[in-house]
């Protein structure tokens, strides 16, 4: 590792004294599989549970990215606060409120890209204060933002390499262009005036490559691409199939494995299943159960995951709206003939627990 | 018209056939959902489905940053691409890279405006590409002058086509989030 990066640090010094070549060597971009794509989103998705529980005194949230790597909180003080290493990082997710089934940072549409020597990313953050037992009452959006990633693979996985947070702020309106319907610009033109660019700065990844050509099948257990994406769509059905409820909870109940539980209150079996669906408010254009960060991982006999939920009342005709319920679902998948199903599933109000310190 | 008899004849059977099975499937298959779920994700590649999610996960960044003048939002779309917001009025419908770029133009945008949050994505293949639904809960976050709250929400129901240039929305149309059934034991906002 340390010769390889000597020898890389060599040939850029070699590459710079040449004088004949003005190419400056970069790493490689990879190109990224289906499994890739998969375990980069499971990597965003676990770190809202490492940050929100504080697992491990902060260290499940530290051990999430690479030796050396840093997260950049662009909102705290008037510069920004860069944390470095294991010990800094790990005290981040520590003090203040956190708990097992604490839940606070809800993940949204994150975007991968492949880049020279890993990848790049950016996601949305909302924050949720979810009131203690998941009460509505007390619950409210807190504030939320966006992070701008920088992804490596390591013998271990991938990692985040430098993961940036920026406060969501007011933007300005958008000026349609000069002579917008004549020329539109195709979309790689250089944009128009905008605020200030988060993404300006991307560190760079020249000493990624060692870990990215070492990199062993980062595959956790035996799921293929195939298994993620079938049970990311099992979970993504279950609100349709909960708030909509087209057919007195069938397609609810068909979800599950005919012999699944699910708590609380503890329901068994389909037809008592489908009864629970069409007791909840239900309508064809209902929208209430908001499910994000979800994390899938491979077990004996099938896979587990976990979920953040908010259940979110809408207001009607612009209506103020407010938050019902909110904290995390714990599932036990199985794979049938039919597909991938809810063999348990389990659902915990948010709550702080004992502070970490 | 000669052929006008037959075709009628061969139209009334096939709606009668139509109808036969639409009465005769459920009775037959014990698990509906479970058969059609099978058979529409297994027309997409895992690949598919990821790009088709980067596609919704980018309109939410284009939409918010308003990126190039709005056009960075319209380019997710097919030359004929169409948007219909259910909730503007009697519903209006967006057609065409002029008219979408306006949808991301306007109003406060920029990088570091997060507001459409958006979950619960649902993909499924169809005979011309893809279709899907996706949740969004539009949220007021760090906005001059108004508390942080939720503002509206509802789904998206979208229809994709795969393009030289990747995945692009073909129509996607946008319901605001509504009740209809609120039964008495289930407690009510406020209460």
């Amino acid at each position: 590792m340390r010769k390889a990066f000597a020898t890389a640090v060599l040939s850029v010094l070699l590459v710079g004294f040449s004088g004949t070549s003005a190419q400056q060597p970069t790493s490689p971009t990879p190109v990224l599989t289906a499994l890739d794509y998969l375990e980069i989103e499971q990597l965003v998705y676990r770190y809202g549970y490492a940050l929100d529980t504080g697992a491990d005194n902060g260290f499940a949230y530290a051990d999430l990215y690479a030796e050396d790597a840093t997260f950049t909180g662009t909102n705290q003080g008037p510069s920004g606060r860069t944390y470095q290493g294991r010990e800094r990082l790990a005290a981040l997710a520590r003090g203040g409120k956190r708990g097992p089934n604490f839940m606070s940072h809800w993940v949204t549409n994150v975007v991968i890209e492949p880049a020279p020597g890993g990848a790049i990313g950016k996601t949305y953050v909302g924050i949720f204060d979810i009131g203690n037992g998941g009460n509505g009452a007390k619950s409210r959006v807190d504030h939320g933002g966006l992070y701008n990633d920088v992804y490596v693979k390591t013998p271990q996985g991938w990692r985040f390499k430098s993961r940036s947070y920026f406060e969501s702020t007011s933007g300005a309106p958008v000026q349609p262009p000069p002579a917008m319907l004549t020329t539109p610009r195709p979309l790689s033109a250089s944009p128009g005036p905008r605020s200030p660019n988060p993404e300006s700065r991307i560190p760079s990844l020249d000493d990624a490559r060692d870990a990215l050509s070492d990199s062993r099948r980062a595959n956790p257990g035996t799921l293929s691409a195939e298994d993620y994406i079938e049970i990311q769509q099992l979970v993504a059905r279950y609100p349709y199939a909960l708030d909509q409820n087209p057919d007195d909870g069938l397609s609810y109940a068909n979800l599950f494995t005919p012999e699944a539980v699910f708590r609380q209150p503890r329901t068994e079996g389909r037809q008592n299943l489908a009864t629970m669906a069409s007791r909840a408010p239900h309508g064809a254009k209902y929208t209430r159960h908001f499910l994000a960060n979800h994390v899938i991982e491979a077990a004996t006999d099938g896979a587990v995951g976990k979920q953040y939920l908010v259940a979110v009342d809408i207001g009607e005709s612009g209506q103020p709206s407010s938050i019902f319920l909110g904290g995390h679902y714990e599932d036990v998948y199985a794979k049938t003939p039919e597909g991938w199903r809810f063999k348990t599933r389990t659902f915990i109000a948010s709550a702080t627990g004992t502070e970490t310190k | 018209m000669t052929s006008g008899r037959p075709l009628t004849t061969a139209l009334g059977c096939a709606i009668l056939t139509m109808l036969a099975l639409t009465v005769l499937l459920p009775a037959q298959q014990r698990d509906p959902i479970a058969a059609r779920a099978s058979v529409s994700i297994s027309a997409l590649t895992a690949l598919d489905t990821i790009e088709i999610q980067q596609l919704v996960r980018k309109s939410a960044w284009a939409l918010d940053s308003g990126d190039n003048y709005g056009y960075a939002y319209a380019d997710l779309f097919t030359p004929d691409g169409t948007f219909v917001g259910t909730n503007q009025g009697e519903g209006r419908t967006y057609q065409g890279r002029d008219q979408l770029a306006t949808l991301a133009r306007g109003g406060t945008r920029g990088h570091t405006v997060q507001s459409h949050l958006t979950m619960n994505h649902v993909v499924k293949g169809s005979a011309d590409g893809a279709t899907g639904r996706a949740y969004v809960v539009v949220v007021d976050v760090g906005v001059v002058g108004k508390p942080n709250k939720v503002n509206h929400g509802g789904y998206y129901d979208d229809e994709y086509q795969k393009t030289p240039q990747g995945w692009r929305f073909k129509r996607r149309t946008f319901y605001e989030s509504k009740v209809d059934v609120w039964p008495a034991s289930s407690p009510r906002p406020g209460q």
